[in-house]
This record gives C-alpha cells, sequence and structure tokens, in this order.
C-alpha cells in the first residue's frame, strides 16, 4: 500500500489530538500495523514502544481489567453497614458524643485507599513543583516510569533534614551498629595466603555508612514497589486448561494449549467476537 | 485536644505496667494484653465484618458463630495492608479489645495502656496521621509506639530458628543484630532489610502478590474450569490453604498433570491416575451435613461411578461437589514468584530480594542472606521456603549461604516479637506518651515514630 510518506501518528503521546503528521519513510517497519492501526480506538490503546512484545491493544486492556480485578477485595460494591448498636455497647455509646473534630472526621470519612493515594501523589506533585507531573506520574500497573534514582534527591522531607541532623550531631559516642562477632577470630593457618584459598568476603561497610543507611527516610508507596525488569520472556499459559500456552487463536489472539482447547476456546470465542 | 481528658491523663501512672500488643493485619488481627514480663497467647480475630446470605452481619469474631458461609460477603478496614476505614475498625475494636463483646473480649483500658501497634511499611503520611488521632483522641492510651511490622521480627532468638550451633556468648542477643525478612501477607509481600530492629528504608521492596490476589486468581480458574465460585471467596481461600503447594519443579508438575493431545487415545496415564499425588478431589462444604471442605486423594473410580450415576438417576449422583484440582494446585501460589504469569509487570520473590540487597553495601550480603525468615499466613504453604533458597541460591553470588527460615508459626510471629519487645528495655526510648501528643500535635509523633530506634 502506497500511503505516500504520510502516516498516522498512533503513538500513545498524541491522545489529546490525533492527527497527521510528515515523517520519513525509512522503508519496511517492522511494526507497520502497530504504526497504521485499523482504527483510533485501537490507536489510543496501543501500549507505549514495542516493550510489550505481541501483545496487542485488546490483550492489553484485557490483562490490565483481569489484573484490577484480582486486586479487588469480594464484593466491595456492596457496602456492609455497621450493624446498629444494641445495649451492650452503652458504654461506648455515652461516649460517642465526645468526639473531637479530629475523630468525627476521620470516622466519617468513607475514602477508600485509592483516594488516599491519589491525594497523597497529587501533594507530591505539588511539593516538587510541576502540576502537570500529577497525573502523568501515577504509575498504573504497567511498569512505574519513575526514574528510581529521582527521589533520593528530592525526598527532602521534614523528616528527612532533621534526621540527618540528628545523626551527625550525636555521632561521636554511639555503640557500633553491628557488634561483629563474639567469638575470637581462628587460628592463622599456612595457607591463608595462597591465592587459591583467599577469601573475597566484601568488607562490612563502615558505623558511618551503617548510620547513613538507617537514617533514610522510607520511601513513598510506589517507590517501594519492585520494579519490573524484562530480563527473562514471560511465560504464557492455556486460558482453558492452565497448560502451556502453545497455540493462538487467530482471532483474539488468547493462548491455547492444543486442538481440545482450541474447541472450548472456540465456543467462548463465537459468542463473545462473532464469526 | 479535649480539655475534659487532660486531668485523667495527669492522674495515670507515668509508666503503664500493661500493654497492649496489636498486630492489625488485613486478615485477623492479632491482640493481648502484655503484663511485665509474661507473654500470654494472642487471640488471633477475624478483621471484618461480614454479611451471610440472610443478610445477619457479623463482626469479626462472631463469624464462628456463622453456620452458613456461602456466599459470604467481606468489609475489611484494613486495605492493601493498611488502615484505612476507621468506622470499621473501631467498631471492631471496640467489641473484641474494649469489652463490648462477650466473654473472650480483651477488656481493656487504654488509658492506664500502652498500645504497641503495627503497620506495613511505606504507608501514606495521612493514613499514619489518622491512626495517631485515633489512638490518643478517641482511645486516650497513655502511650503508644507505632511500628513497622516487620522490625518487630528481630525480637526473637533468631539463630535458634535457624538451629545454628552457639556458644554462651551469642546466646541472649536480642534484638537480632542483621536478618531479612519477608512477610507474606494477605495484601502483599514485603521484603525489609533489618540491621538491630530497625529498617533499612531504601531497602525495602513491596510485591503486590498477596493471599487476596491469589485466592481471587484461584476463584478465576475454578470458574472457568468448574463451576462459578467468584462469589465464595471465603470457600475458596479454604480450599487454596488445604490443597495448594509451592511446587519445587514447575515445568514436570505442569508436565504430569497435562491432559495430553486430542487424538491421544489412551489419554496420559498420568492425567488418569492422578499424577503421582498430584492431583486432589476437594470436596466442597454444603453447609448441612459438613461444614469444612474435605481433601482428599484422586480416586478414577470414584469419578466414573459418579458419572454413571449421574446419568441414571439425575440427583441422586450430586449427594456431594467434588472438585477436581489438578494445575490450580501449584499454579496459584506460583504467582509469588512469577507474577508476570498473569502478565502482572512486577518482578517475583527472589528478583525483589535481589533488587532489596541491590540497594545495600555489598558488604551487608552475606549476613543478610544467611538470616532470611519468612513471615505472615501466605508463607504457609508446603515448598514456599524451599523454592525461595533454591531460587536465591541462584541469584546471589556464590560465597554467599543462603538460609531461609520459617517460623513455627508464622502469622502470629510479629505479635510475639512485638509482645517481646514491649518487654524490651528499647520500648521506653521509642514511646509516645499522651502528654506529648497534647503538647507537640501530631506532625512531631510522626517524625519521632519515623526516626524509630535511631539513637
Amino acid at each position: 500500500m502506497n500511503n505516500f510518506g504520510v502516516i498516522e501518528i498512533a503513538s500513545a503521546k498524541t491522545t489529546s489530538a490525533p492527527g497527521w503528521a510528515y515523517v520519513p519513510d525509512t522503508g519496511a517497519l517492522p511494526g507497520a500495523n502497530a504504526l497504521q492501526p485499523a482504527n483510533r480506538k485501537r490507536a489510543r490503546n496501543a501500549p507505549a514502544g514495542v516493550t510489550a512484545g505481541d501483545l496487542t491493544a485488546r490483550q492489553e486492556a484485557k490483562i490490565r481489567k483481569e489484573i484490577e480485578a484480582l486486586e479487588r477485595d469480594g464484593g466491595k460494591d456492596s457496602l456492609i453497614p455497621i450493624p446498629a448498636k444494641s445495649g451492650k455497647g452503652v458504654f461506648r455509646c455515652a461516649a460517642a458524643g465526645k468526639h473531637t473534630p479530629n475523630v468525627r472526621k476521620i470516622l466519617q470519612s468513607q475514602k477508600t485507599f485509592s483516594n488516599h493515594l491519589d491525594d497523597f501523589l497529587a501533594m507530591q506533585a505539588q511539593a516538587e513543583g510541576g502540576p502537570t507531573a500529577a497525573s502523568n506520574n501515577r504509575p498504573t500497573n504497567s511498569n512505574s516510569k519513575r526514574p528510581a534514582g529521582k527521589r533520593d534527591a528530592s525526598s527532602a522531607t521534614p523528616t528527612a533534614t532533621t534526621k540527618d541532623e540528628d545523626t551527625a550531631m550525636i555521632d561521636a559516642d554511639l555503640p557500633p551498629v553491628l557488634v561483629g562477632s563474639y567469638r575470637p577470630p581462628p587460628a592463622t593457618h599456612a595457607g591463608d595466603n595462597d591465592p587459591l584459598l583467599v577469601s573475597r568476603v566484601p568488607p562490612v561497610p563502615s558505623d558511618a555508612e551503617l548510620r547513613k543507611l538507617l537514617a533514610h527516610p522510607p520511601l513513598t508507596y510506589y517507590e517501594a514497589r519492585g520494579k519490573w525488569e524484562d530480563n527473562y520472556p514471560t511465560r504464557t499459559f492455556c486460558e482453558v486448561c492452565g497448560y502451556w500456552g502453545r497455540v493462538r487463536c487467530m482471532k483474539c489472539g488468547t493462548r491455547v494449549c492444543a486442538l481440545d482447547c482450541m474447541e472450548t476456546h472456540r465456543e467462548e470465542c463465537v459468542t463473545r467476537y462473532g464469526l | 485536644m479535649a480539655g475534659g481528658r487532660k486531668q485523667k491523663a495527669a492522674a495515670a501512672p507515668s509508666r503503664p505496667q500493661t500493654t497492649l500488643v496489636l498486630d492489625n493485619g488485613a486478615w485477623t488481627l492479632k491482640a493481648g494484653l502484655v503484663h511485665g514480663g509474661s507473654v500470654p497467647e494472642p487471640r488471633v480475630i477475624p478483621n471484618c465484618l461480614a454479611r451471610d446470605r440472610s443478610k445477619r452481619i457479623y463482626v469479626a469474631s462472631e463469624l464462628d458463630r456463622c453456620r452458613d458461609l456461602s456466599e459470604i460477603q467481606f468489609r475489611r478496614p484494613v486495605e492493601k495492608g493498611y488502615l484505612v476505614n476507621w468506622e470499621a475498625q473501631k467498631e471492631i475494636w471496640d467489641q473484641e479489645l474494649f469489652g463490648d463483646g462477650d466473654g473472650k473480649a480483651l477488656k481493656c483500658d487504654p488509658s492506664e495502656t500502652r498500645l504497641v501497634l503495627t503497620e506495613q511499611p511505606n504507608a501514606l503520611p495521612v493514613l499514619q496521621t489518622n491512626c495517631d488521632q485515633i489512638v490518643f483522641e478517641e482511645y486516650g492510651f497513655s502511650s503508644y509506639y507505632r511500628g513497622i511490622g516487620p522490625t518487630f521480627n528481630a525480637y526473637h532468638d533468631l539463630q535458634s530458628l535457624f538451629r545454628t550451633p552457639k556458644d554462651a556468648l551469642t546466646a541472649a542477643n536480642v534484638p537480632a543484630e542483621i536478618m531479612l525478612l519477608v512477610d507474606a501477607g494477605f495484601s502483599h509481600t514485603t521484603v525489609t532489610p533489618l540491621l538491630g530492629g530497625r529498617p533499612l528504608h531504601s531497602a525495602i521492596r513491596r510485591i503486590d502478590v498477596g493471599g487476596k490476589f491469589l485466592t481471587n486468581y484461584m476463584a478465576r480458574l475454578i470458574s472457568l474450569r468448574h463451576f462459578d465460585m467468584r462469589n465464595d471467596l471465603y470457600i475458596v481461600n479454604e480450599m487454596k490453604e488445604a490443597a495448594c503447594y509451592v511446587s519445587a519443579d514447575f515445568k514436570a508438575d505442569l508436565e504430569r498433570t497435562w491432559k495430553g493431545t486430542r487424538g491421544d487415545s489412551k489419554r496420559r496415564d498420568d492425567y488418569l491416575s492422578g499424577a503421582g499425588g498430584i492431583v486432589k478431589d476437594y470436596v466442597l462444604p454444603d453447609f448441612h451435613t459438613r461444614h469444612k471442605g474435605i481433601l482428599r486423594d484422586y480416586d478414577p473410580a470414584r469419578h466414573t461411578k459418579a458419572k454413571k450415576l449421574a446419568a441414571v438417576g439425575g440427583a441422586a449422583g450430586a449427594e456431594e461437589d467434588v472438585l477436581t484440582l489438578r494445575n490450580e494446585r501449584f499454579a496459584v501460589p506460583e504467582l509469588i514468584f512469577r507474577p508476570s504469569d498473569v502478565g502482572m509487570r512486577q518482578p517475583g520473590l527472589a528478583d525483589a530480594i535481589q533488587q532489596s540487597l541491590h540497594e545495600l553495601p555489598v558488604g551487608l550480603w552475606p549476613g543478610l542472606l544467611a538470616n532470611i525468615v519468612v513471615v505472615g499466613g501466605t508463607s504457609l504453604f508446603d515448598g514456599f521456603i524451599q523454592r525461595l533458597q533454591r531460587e536465591l541460591v541462584q541469584l546471589v553470588p556464590d560465597d554467599c549461604i543462603v538460609r531461609v527460615a520459617r517460623p513455627a508459626d508464622p502469622i502470629t510471629n510479629t505479635w510475639y516479637g512485638a509482645a517481646n519487645m514491649a518487654n524490651h528495655a528499647n520500648i521506653e526510648k521509642v514511646v509516645v506518651t499522651k502528654q506529648e501528643y497534647e503538647e507537640h500535635g501530631s506532625a512531631w509523633i510522626a517524625r519521632r515514630f519515623a526516626t524509630g530506634l535511631l539513637t
């Protein structure tokens, strides 16, 4: 298909106004299908970059939805009310009138964890200066895009500074962090310096170093999450029986193991996506 | 602050004798009163409000009274490991800790008690402040320490756990000098390196896979392959606890439980005969004659008989609902070690431990790797520590000895550690009294607790 060098932009960054742009036509593109998607919705949902390998936008969305479902806790939609106090709680009921304003606010708050987390991220973004950072910085289930090292310098919250002062001031006469062995080291042996036998145990860090580590301020919720490293290929499984997913459905990309499971899957596939 | 309470607090003795130790988990809360020196057994209470099919509501330990647990729904005050909903939590605490409930409640008087409360690492500051305010302004505890749950595990005799030969000199060494704690709980799994009972914050790592995630995943697999159990998470959880194990050789186990390709007319012997013990039958509870599910060996003969009965007599054969569990048994806990199996972009547990180590100087690695302790209910799967040890050995330098241990009861281990700490001299260094709170306010407290045991 000759498109005269005009290619519709389909990167994730142009969500606000997808349009047209002239780009250099560098011959056969590996992901021509990804660059020129059939519809705009798919372009919008396409994963940024080529890291996601062979996942289409539809599969990506499906996985995201599934993981969200897995992280949910039972029937969140039907809130169970606090049972009405019936006689036995007289002592507490009498005290109930005396809530301080703070306590009343906290007790009445119906915020969930994700509400609190959003608030926190917004505040953090504000503190760091960039108001735009708030929306982009929130890592979704796909990887955290925040550079890991960035925080260490910028985390100059009051906590950090006060603690650093603390350690700096009273550093002089503190007991050592690590006491070391209570037992005397084993007697020296003639072969200790033999290059084949010499032990390469790294030296234990100095006390000052350890104190600095201990004084490190707590990381934030997202910083503490394990970073995804794309070292190994992900394993795929048959969605019907759980064996290795060796074959892919041509219609929807679902993985199955063999013909038996393929047939089971096809019934569902046809009802969902049509023939 | 409330003016009327001030005299009362001033009248209370400056150093309370009793300590309420409270490990407020998402699935269960562990609570007990510690009087000078003695450590009683903690109460383990489900930390939830529950509603059964007939719309009756059970609060926390009342759940024991519930006869029909099918389609039971839960509301938990602790979300993702952090205490979020105080309305519900207060209801549960009031009933279980402060004597509103029946005989088993702790009947603790806050004004004469010190509170030691655990929290998960990397909590949001707002939630911590909320917690401090409730503790002092609503309950009025005499003094209070809020510490990161994993750190309390250092207050155990670690070396007897590893069966290290000891001499008199190293005997009493509490808190443990150096250890790496893995807490596999209901909401997530965290990795915390500890030096002398203090966390190394920069190296704390978390994977968002916990017991809840696994239960949901198992419910999904069963719903796809057998029948819909997405509303019966309580039953699925029991099934998970009874049947699941961490596979030592995932590939081989998966191979053995495969049914084979079509046309493989004789099918695979392993698949039909039960794959050498992997395949199990789980008899679901019906809550009339059977209140707990039963796990039993797979018996192919019984299945053909049941099939015939069902064909002939219809309902006659359906006296018990049996689920045959095959690769679900090990594919579910596998997610802790490979979250990417469901497309989750997070590292496995061994990788997370390695990431944590890479934040620290190499000189600490030998000490941390030789003292890895796994706690939390999710670590109760068979083969968990063996698998973790094997994966770690493959990742870390050869010279490091890797030792992974699990205490006798990983669920209450944090609580016992906290109780030991309450009897330890360290506690006086870290607690905050009510007077101090009223004087300095909650921001000061938050800073104090963040510093922890930093002498």
